[in-house]
């Protein structure tokens, strides 16, 4: 699936319209940063709450297709900024890691 | 859902804990960062993390959270298992990451 | 000293120059229209509690003042029912938004009134400066002090004291003494089994201890892990104070932000700092006072209300 389709089928909030053509091979639910660079594989779909400036230089270093920030939480404006000159595809979801993990697992990613 | 079917869905491993069919768990959350557990507040929930600190222990015994799900085949370090085992709160443990075994438990119907 | 001197010091010492009329003034101001009778502002008075009604056109723009002596020469002469146009003062004594410390002092050292009308470019009234904001514009400048109250409404920058009973003894007490956030949480765990003891519902219990861990643990995460867990529990409430001895919250508002941190990257690693601690204790509790500022200790104090399960 790409970009477009997961935005198309969680229905969450397009903060930052990336690259919607960009492949999403995997998902991957982390909080913590060190965890996220050295173990999320390229091409994921990540859910996190972490919404500060660090989580585009880790998207962008691990080369993330989309972020999927979770629990209605907001990037500050540095970030969407950042974000929109990286092409990297934010979206804002009401719903909990656990939910927006569980959604893109039924729709198949794995 | 019963304790004892999170171990089939996901494969885990029982940690501390005993007679887990007699225990149930209505939702699931997920999460690194303890302070966003804690402002969930569902004592009915397992706690899905892949943090190995003490913190997890004292985070669901604060909230009353019967059991823990480590991801990422992390080791539950011996402090954190004896901390458990004093304060009765099964942990469980997978090798899988955080978002498959959510993805796993989400299918099978047990609700964020 | 004479008022030039004191007003001399300040300057000198440079006290207080970042305290402008619009920082020390309260914007929540009752105001009344010129057509408004006399008996609205005698009410006005009376309900809310003061002691001088400023009066604004169509466009809220300030065109006059009533006060309490006014309102009551009205009542001798029997003119309740008069517009307030006929009664009010048209030269008004106001301080603009931009005024200084120093300006607004020598206005109430030289104009006997109690309260002055702050006004923008344009004469539109934004505030009301009153001794009591000036005296705790001084507080604050000092101490930040946020006070959260689900009972009332929510005033931050007002004073309410913390509660007396710590001052003799209280029903529990643990030394906070951590190093690193290994063994954070012991205090928190100990009031838990205590609360529980005490016959509390697990529902008050829950918040309370949530909220005494995210206390406890901001100790060890910013305050070198030294500090005090203490509770008092009875007559269906719970009042828990933390304390340390500082650095101290240099931002108390920031601090009340969910998402704003100061924590490092090492302890976001350790799974905290994600800035939702003071957020989650402000959740949870029912009332919630801060007492902090730069290189000061901070104390927190929440209460918890058994009834509210």
């Amino acid at each position: 699936m790409t970009v477009h389709d997961v935005i198309e089928s969680l229905g969450a909030e397009v903060a930052v319209d990336g690259d919607r053509t960009r492949l999403v091979t995997s998902g991957y639910a982390c909080d913590l940063l060190s965890e996220v660079i050295a173990k999320a594989a390229p091409g994921s779909a990540w859910a996190t709450i972490q919404t500060h400036i660090n989580v585009v230089a880790v998207a962008a270093m691990v080369g993330i297709s989309i972020v999927v920030v979770c629990e209605g939480r907001t990037c500050e404006s540095d970030v969407v900024v950042r974000a929109a000159q990286e092409h990297l595809t934010i979206l804002y979801s009401r719903d909990s890691a656990y939910i927006v993990s569980g959604k893109l697992y039924t729709l198949g990613l794995r | 859902m019963k304790l004892s079917e999170v171990l089939e869905i996901t494969g885990a491993v029982c940690v501390v804990g005993e007679q887990l069919d007699a225990i149930e768990v209505n939702h699931a959350f997920a999460s690194d960062l303890m302070s966003d557990v804690l402002a969930m507040s569902r004592p009915d929930t397992l706690l899905i993390t892949g943090l190995t600190t003490p913190q997890i222990i004292r985070t669901a015994q604060m909230l009353d959270l019967p059991a823990i799900l480590v991801v990422r085949g992390k080791d539950v370090p011996q402090d954190v298992a004896d901390l458990a085992r004093t304060t009765g709160i099964v942990v469980l443990a997978t090798h899988d990451i955080m978002y498959v075994t959510s993805g796993r438990l989400y299918a099978r119907g047990l609700t964020g | 000293m004479s008022l030039e001197q004191n007003v001399e010091a300040l300057r000198y010492l440079g006290l207080f120059t970042s305290l402008d009329a619009s920082s020390v003034m309260s914007t929540g101001v009752h105001a009344l229209h010129p057509e408004d009778r006399v008996a609205a502002a005698r009410t006005l008075m009376r309900e809310k509690s003061i002691s001088g009604v400023p009066i604004v056109d169509a466009n809220f723009r300030l065109v006059g003042i009533i006060s309490v002596s006014k309102i009551i020469e009205a009542l001798a002469d029997g003119r309740l029912a008069d517009s307030v146009d006929s009664v009010m003062t048209r030269e008004v004594i106001s301080l603009h938004a931009h005024d200084t410390f120093e300006t607004i002092l020598s206005c109430f050292q030289r104009f006997k009134f109690g309260r002055f009308p702050v006004v923008e470019e344009g004469g539109k009234l934004v505030g009301m400066i009153t001794d009591t904001d000036v005296l705790s514009a001084i507080i604050r400048s000092f101490y930040s002090v946020y006070v959260h109250d689900q009972r009332r409404t929510v005033t931050i920058g007002s004073f309410s004291a913390l509660s007396k009973e710590f001052e003799n003894s209280a029903d529990f007490a643990y030394d906070i003494s951590s190093t690193g956030l290994e063994n954070a949480g012991e205090g928190s765990a100990r009031l838990k089994a205590f609360l529980q003891s005490k016959g509390f519902g697990e529902s008050v219990v829950r918040r309370a201890s949530v909220c005494a861990y995210e206390a406890e643990i901001n100790v060890c995460i910013h305050a070198g892990g030294k500090g005090s867990l203490r509770a008092i529990a009875r007559d269906g409430e719970i009042i828990v104070r933390v304390e340390d001895e500082g650095p101290g919250i240099e931002n108390i508002d920031l601090a009340m932000k969910e998402g704003w941190s100061t924590a490092t990257d090492a302890i976001r690693e350790l799974g905290f700092g994600a800035g939702m601690g003071l957020p989650n204790i402000r959740r949870f509790s029912d009332h919630l006072v801060i007492i902090s500022g730069k290189d000061k200790a901070t104390k927190v104090e929440m209460i918890f209300l058994a009834d509210k399960e």
